[in-house]
């Protein structure tokens, strides 16, 4: 992480990049690219790292992410589970589109909060379910 | 596995994961529906246990295996991966996929679909 306080990571596979901010003291995990097979286990581990760190209030911004398969989903799920343990929560960011209808069709609005942009996610405004 | 996983999920799971599907419909509700991916849906508790019973009656080796399971009493969503044995001496394919999960007021399992690619 750099002085300004943001870290980004390129996975083995460069169809995904992880970008790590704070904003307004929740980290912010922004993806870009395609989460699937080959990049969701980098997704994991950061998910994972942040956890261990006692990190269990996150959001993940989706907003650039263009494919997301099962695995990716898997992921998040993953992630949602274990900030739960500890009281914790993962809020999504994804503006309408594929990922949302994935997100939708899924069932997985009742999994996860959903935000059309991060300023709604960080105040924990008006979500996508809502809309 | 989240601790809000209710009993019918837990059973149909553990039966899964042991590569067994009879008795799993047990747990679903009488008018449940059950999604498979690429497939119609199959309505009815009857109507699954005879798809169970068809699967089972392929002889092929399967199992499942739970990554996770997260869920909220009245939902939840099972991330897994799907394996069936290969021919002779080859390696097992794999899909990877996640179902959500809805349950009735009962806590039998309403509503089963899966998601895979």
């Amino acid at each position: 992480m750099n002085v300004n306080g943001t870290t980004s990571q390129q996975g083995p596979h460069e169809d995904l990049s992880i970008h790590v901010h704070v904003a307004d003291d929740v980290q912010v995990y922004e993806l870009s690219g395609s989460l699937d097979i080959a990049t969701s286990p980098s997704v994991r581990a950061a998910l994972v790292a942040a956890s261990e760190r006692g990190s269990h209030r996150l959001i993940v911004d989706l907003t650039l992410v263009d494919f997301l398969d099962s695995t990716g989903l898997g992921a998040l799920i993953g992630a949602q589970r274990r900030a739960k343990e500890f009281a914790g929560e993962v809020r999504l960011v994804a503006k309408e589109g594929q990922i949302l209808r994935l997100l939708r069709i899924t069932g997985l609005l009742k999994v996860f909060a959903v935000y059309p942009t991060l300023e709604e996610a960080v105040k924990d405004g008006q979500r996508v379910g809502d809309l | 596995m989240s601790k809000d996983v209710p009993p019918a999920l837990a059973a149909v799971l553990e039966l899964f994961t042991a590569g067994q599907v009879a008795g799993a419909a047990e747990n679903f509700a009488e008018d449940a529906t059950y999604r498979e991916p690429r497939k119609a849906p199959i309505r009815g508790r009857e109507a699954i246990a005879a798809e169970f019973a068809r699967f089972a009656a392929t002889g092929v080796p399967f199992r499942i295996v739970v990554d996770d399971v997260i869920g909220d009493g009245t939902s939840a969503c099972v991330v897994y991966r799907f394996q069936v044995a290969g021919g002779e001496g080859e390696p097992w394919r794999e899909r990877a996929g996640c179902a959500t999960v809805r349950f009735d007021e009962r806590g039998h399992i309403g509503a089963w679909r899966e998601y895979e690619g």
